[in-house]
């Protein structure tokens, strides 16, 4: 099972991981705009799987989560949520979609957890105000 | 599409390090610095008391094709529960100092033991080793490092690791344990 993903911005434009006649072939979810998204799509055979709708101040956070075991068999999890600042405080709802198909929704990371620990932001990500 | 990431075995002098790509197959710890799958000629020989070690092993990751993005958050860790059979324990820790990122060649006496994993033995060890099966996905071993488009190849802080048997043991091969990597890819 392959999933990809699909950013849509205000402006009705929409960024796809993949896209056939763009060089490159292939971007990742660094760069797409924080301040500019409205919705964020997985997609599984072309067909949306989940949507998350961003509201003004919420900040996407994706993650491709991939478990590599010796046999070969990989284990991937797409963290899908989003972050804000509360009152001076980063609150955040990830959903954690499995390609196996199973679906958690967790809100704080928990550094104890198999799948909901924490993520390390890129500095390109620290740049859009995440954190 | 995303990174192709192949766990890595490395063997051989620092100045000839040899990378076995074990992914999907096995590699056994035994007592000779090389990968094998199957290999019967340098086992491990029981001890008459005491210890004695498999040559230690040193893993990593490494990128195949360049990620899109950057590939960070490394972890490290078993199911939990040693299956190796009795007198078989395991201790691991990763290592990062310099020179070679950490790596140092295993030695011993081929066909009968490893030199054993301590700190002082391979000064590339970040801290001093412990039980691998204490590193479970809760409690993972953290490693540290990342790769960044449009670099390849190995990536991370080394995980090294030590089989050691002690008079209990029954001859032959043990069963085979998995122990698991864990990355973020953006």
């Amino acid at each position: 099972m392959t999933i990809t993903w699909q950013a849509k911005y205000k402006d009705g434009t929409v960024l796809r991981q993949f896209d056939e006649i763009r060089k490159p072939r292939e971007i990742s979810s660094e760069v797409i705009d924080r301040k500019q998204i409205e919705s964020f799509f997985l997609l599984f055979r072309e067909r949306i799987i989940l949507t998350l709708h961003l509201d003004e101040g919420q900040r996407l956070i994706y993650r491709r989560r991939v478990a590599l075991k010796p046999s070969g068999e990989q284990e991937v999890c797409h963290l899908v949520g989003w972050q804000a600042t509360i009152r001076g405080e980063n609150v955040q709802t990830i959903a954690y979609v499995f390609e196996s198909g199973r679906i958690d929704l967790a809100g704080k990371f928990n550094e104890k957890s198999p799948w909901f620990y924490p993520l390390k932001f890129t500095d390109s990500e620290k740049a859009q105000g995440l954190g | 599409m995303v990174a192709t990431v192949d766990i890595v075995r490395k063997t051989g002098p620092s100045a000839a390090i040899v990378v076995s790509v074990i992914t999907a197959i096995n590699t056994r710890a035994n007592a000779y610095d090389g990968h094998s799958t199957g290999d019967t000629a340098n086992p491990i020989q029981k001890p008459a008391s005491g210890y004695n070690y498999s040559y230690w092993v040193s893993t990593r990751l490494k990128a195949q094709t360049t990620p899109i993005g950057t590939i960070n958050n490394l972890r490290y860790f078993t199911d939990g529960v040693n299956g190796f059979g009795t007198g078989v324990t395991c201790k691991a820790a990763k290592a990062s100092i310099i020179p070679d990122a950490g790596y140092r060649q295993a030695t011993g006496t081929p066909g009968v033991t490893g030199t054993e994993l301590t700190v002082l033995n391979h000064p590339g060890l970040d801290s001093a080793p412990v039980d691998i099966f204490t590193y479970v996905a809760g409690a993972p071993l953290a490693l540290v490092g990342s790769i960044v488009n449009p670099n390849v190849g190995e990536f991370g802080d080394h995980v090294v690791y030590q089989v050691a048997i002690d008079t209990t043991v029954s001859p032959g091969p043990t069963a085979t344990e998995n122990f698991t990597f864990r990355y973020d890819e953006t």
